[in-house]
């Protein structure tokens, strides 16, 4: 039974992945036909020696703190609303958590419609304050925040619904005997909440930045990395590579320094999820 | 202090309504861009007010982009990813649950790393092997792509609820004379349903909401609706009608999934991490 699905995915991942790592060492286009030269480790030092590549690393990185900081933000303020039962509770939240099962490339088109000079309805909802018209996509300043906002957009919902989850599955008699003990609200947040709420808030970081880390879909429609690289992250650099100049050995390499990069988050994951599923 | 109190009520709601505002309103928006006339569209300032009219409808349907057959090629693909995931995920799902073997959780958190790839470090390889069998531009392609993002959250998510149905039941029927598979079948798969609905639901989203794979691996025949809707960029500005009147019918089936899967949403989104 399970075999079956080991080898299938073996074929799915295991396959790409070695064939990946031979590709990474050797020189080898799409369009030219022909066979693949070796070049030992060339592909892998050309991308240290790029200063594009540690823009791009920059740019990733960046993105992928801003967007899960300000998600789980705004996560938490709106968990916390919810703190205590309300009417029309779960038709407001299937509501709110709309945004996070929509296809990313639409959450791009979405938003890129908002987004657009003239006709779009950020600047004219500005222009009522009396500011003028930002071209949000095309300068290097706002492109990087507007892309994490679309992304905040998307993803908050997903905050929420684990913070909420894991506020209501905390015990009750400690709030009562914190109230009791006369805890501020303050307190009570920092002292019982957040301790208490340290394996759920860990656990939707850790997926959210491995999320974000390989985000494609929405800087693609959005923006395609540009203007310039200023908003090009590692997926978007190693598409470009490979499907765009087909140099696949180079953009194989370059999925080799994502993948080191991934494992490490995934093995913090994994250890917080054994800590989790002990206690 | 009452007022005070009425205070942080009307602060309390006002938060509520500008969450639900900014979560609703860029979807509102785009599909009220999908009612709207060429001219509305681009107006400046935008119409808020206006005669709903099909023509981007119209358009998507019958003009150069014939829509509905990449919606139904979506439709294609997804369901074959998913009948693949719920078949093979709910064995192996049912392997890790019930079985004790060495290096399980391994290949549980193997399973699990498939999904952290970078998509296009995947697809770089995928499009020589697709090549190489001439799969290209076909279903079967796109199937078999999309089963490496359904295969491990299926098993991961039914796994789960395999380990809630209590052993007693399988034990009894093992003592009563039942096969390991009589028992999967008629016992364990009857009893996980809610289980097998939402994880094949969760499963159908994911492959339906899939872009790069069907970008790359599609060219006309197999082309997916995702893909579809962002080839309206024209040379001089995208036409936006049209645009959101694609977006618009891609998102329907999703908004209706979510309200059904809603008391799954965190169980599924956290592949069962945290039980919600």
């Amino acid at each position: 039974m399970l075999g079956v699905a080991v080898i299938i995915l073996l074929i799915l991942t295991i396959y790409p992945l070695l064939f990946s790592l031979f590709l990474s060492f050797h020189k080898w286009s799409l369009t030219k036909p022909g066979p693949w030269r070796f070049v030992g480790l060339k592909n892998y030092l050309s991308i240290i020696q790029n200063p594009v590549f540690w823009r791009i690393i920059l740019n990733t990185f960046i993105f992928t703190f801003s967007a899960v900081t300000l998600q789980f933000a705004a996560g938490l303020g709106l968990a916390l609303l919810f703190s205590r039962e309300i009417k029309g509770e779960s038709v407001l939240r299937s509501l709110l958590v709309l945004p996070m099962m929509i296809p990313p490339i639409l959450v791009g088109l979405l938003w890129l419609f908002m987004y657009k000079k003239d006709f779009g309805i950020i600047n004219n909802m500005l222009k009522l304050l009396r500011i003028e018209p930002i071209t949000w996509l095309s300068k290097p300043l706002t492109a990087m925040p507007a892309v994490i906002i679309a992304d905040t957009w998307q993803w908050t919902p997903f905050m929420f619904l684990l913070l909420l989850a894991g506020l209501r599955s905390l015990p009750q008699e400690i709030y009562e005997s914190s109230q009791i003990d006369g805890a501020s609200f303050w307190q009570t947040f920092r002292y019982v909440t957040l301790p208490l709420l340290k394996p759920v808030i860990s656990i939707a970081i850790i997926i959210r930045f491995m999320d974000a880390f390989r985000v494609f879909d929405k800087i693609f429609q959005l923006t395609g990395g540009g203007p310039g690289v200023s908003t090009e992250t590692i997926s978007l650099y190693i598409y470009r590579n490979g499907f765009r100049y087909f140099n696949m050995g180079y953009a194989s390499a370059l999925s080799y320094f994502a993948l080191i990069i991934i494992i490490a988050f995934s093995m913090i994951y994994v250890r917080v999820l054994r800590r989790v599923g002990e206690r | 202090m009452n007022i005070f109190r009425t205070l942080v009520k009307i602060l309390y709601y006002f938060g509520i309504a500008v969450a639900l505002a900014l979560a609703l309103f860029p979807i509102c928006w785009a599909i009220a861009t999908s009612f709207k006339s060429k001219v509305d569209v681009l107006a400046t300032p935008p119409v808020w007010i206006f005669r709903p009219i099909l023509d981007s409808y119209r358009y998507i349907t019958f003009a150069r982009i014939a829509f509905p057959r990449y919606l139904l090629n979506s439709l294609i693909i997804s369901s074959g990813a998913t009948i693949i995931a719920i078949t093979v995920g709910s064995l192996a799902a049912y392997a890790l649950a019930r079985y004790r073997f060495r290096g399980k959780e391994n290949i549980a958190f193997w399973m699990l790393s498939t999904r952290m790839m970078p998509a296009p470090a995947v697809v770089l390889p995928l499009y020589v092997l697709m090549r190489g069998f001439r799969l290209i531009d076909t279903h079967l392609a796109l199937i078999l792509t999309n089963s490496i993002i359904t295969i491990p959250f299926a098993v991961w998510v039914m796994r789960g609820f395999f380990e809630e149905i209590p052993v007693d039941i399988e034990e009894a029927a093992l003592v009563d004379g039942c096969s390991r598979w009589g028992i999967f079948l008629r016992i364990v798969l009857p009893l996980s349903r809610p289980g097998l609905i939402v994880t094949s639901l969760f499963c159908m989203v994911f492959s339906w909401n899939e872009f790069l794979f069907a970008l790359v691996l599609t060219s006309t025949k197999a082309k997916t609706a995702t893909v579809a809707a962002t080839e309206f960029r024209g040379w001089m500005e995208t036409a936006w009608g049209p645009a959101c009147a694609s977006a618009t019918i891609i998102m329907i089936p999703i908004l209706v999934i979510t309200l059904i899967l809603q008391k799954y949403l965190v169980r599924g989104l956290t592949m069962g991490a945290v039980k919600g």
